[in-house]
């Protein structure tokens, strides 16, 4: 929970210096690209998060990262403030806090999508299209594929869930039974 | 002569003198004991007669608790009688109130045993109910999985979407 807490209080920081400087977004994408680097190399998170390490060795792989995926100079004292401050385990849920404020700003409504099979990119924007219209905002879903529902859909979008699976028509129709009705 | 065959003079006076002292000691004697001896009988007269009333007394009621004995006696057979009426009585009424308090029992156990039976045959039939459905879902989830094809997919999912057109959040 403190943790949580604090990603949020540093989120919010980063968050209202990129809207002075008018670069949500930039900075969005430069902690979208070290997160999808984090996400590729775990080892190096490992590296960052771990107090085994020290603050100097941390800044140095930091330096490396940061000249590989290039970002702003800004994020870049920010993730080094991050260091310094011995915070950088907190970095993934910072980087979430920042999209989530970052989307809260531009509208935007993220989530996933569980299907029985792979659906075509043109599905997926037929259903971002009609969650928009119900959201009033825009949708960027993720496509997770899970044979267990059978056939169907289930869209989860922050506290909202639609299931139109066949498998929890299938349990509904169990307690249906069950209760003899 | 005279005094080979005759009383002597001294003989008479002698007799004379000891006859008064004889008579002396009888007055003597009489004026001495006459009290004592008189109030002597009189006391022991009285004692025997006391002893005798009492000793009538008891014979009284001797006879007396002798009729009642007789009496009670007579009515012995009766009190028996009586006696074992009541205790007939009493155990008709022992029994009988036995005999009702065995039929509530009864009443009430078999009153729980349907109670039992009905929440068992009710659990019974839950449990079957259950087992009827996972079987019956379990069944429809195999049969779906061999037979949804792609195309039922994609129908499937256009539906959902067309479903969520449909939406209002509040």
């Amino acid at each position: 929970m403190r943790a949580l807490a604090l990603a949020l209080k540093y989120a919010k920081g980063l968050f209202i210096v990129a809207k002075e400087l008018n670069k949500t977004k930039e900075f969005g994408e430069d902690l979208q690209r070290l997160e999808g680097l984090l996400r590729n190399y775990p080892e190096v998170f490992k590296v960052l998060e771990s107090p085994i390490y020290p603050p100097d060795v941390k800044m140095e792989i930091l330096r490396e990262i940061v000249q590989y995926i290039q970002v702003d100079p800004e994020v870049e004292r920010f993730l080094q403030l991050l260091v310094e401050r011995r915070r950088i385990q907190y970095l993934k849920d910072i980087i979430k806090m920042y999209q989530s404020l970052l989307d809260e700003e531009l509208g935007i409504a993220r989530g996933e999508v569980v299907c029985a099979y792979e659906i075509s990119d043109e599905e997926r924007r037929a259903l971002e299209e009609a969650l928009k219209e119900v959201l009033k905002k825009e949708v960027y879903l993720e496509v997770r594929v899970d044979p267990g529902i059978i056939g169907g859909a289930l869209v989860r979008i922050g506290d909202y869930v639609w299931d139109g699976t066949l498998k929890s028509q299938l349990e509904k129709f169990k307690e249906i039974i069950k209760k003899g009705v | 002569m005279a005094e080979a065959h005759g009383v002597t003079a001294t003989q008479i006076k002698n007799l004379i003198w000891w006859t008064v002292n004889f008579l002396v000691l009888v007055l003597i004697l009489y004026k001495l004991l006459k009290k004592p001896v008189v109030n002597f009988f009189r006391s022991r007269q009285e004692s025997i007669k006391k002893e005798y009333e009492e000793l009538l007394l008891k014979k009284k009621e001797a006879e007396a608790r002798y009729l009642e004995l007789q009496e009670k006696v007579k009515n012995l057979k009766v009190e028996a009688e009586a006696i074992y009426q009541s205790y007939v009585e009493q155990g008709m009424k022992e029994r009988e109130r036995i005999l009702e308090e065995a039929r509530k029992q009864a009443e009430r156990i078999k009153e729980q045993a349907q109670l039992y039976m009905a929440q068992e045959l009710e659990k019974a039939k839950e449990r079957l109910r259950n087992e009827l459905a996972e079987e019956a879902v379990k069944l429809a989830e195999e049969i779906l999985k061999k037979r949804v094809t792609p195309e039922h997919q994609r129908a499937l999912f256009r539906e959902f979407v067309e479903n969520i057109k449909g939406r209002v959040v509040n």
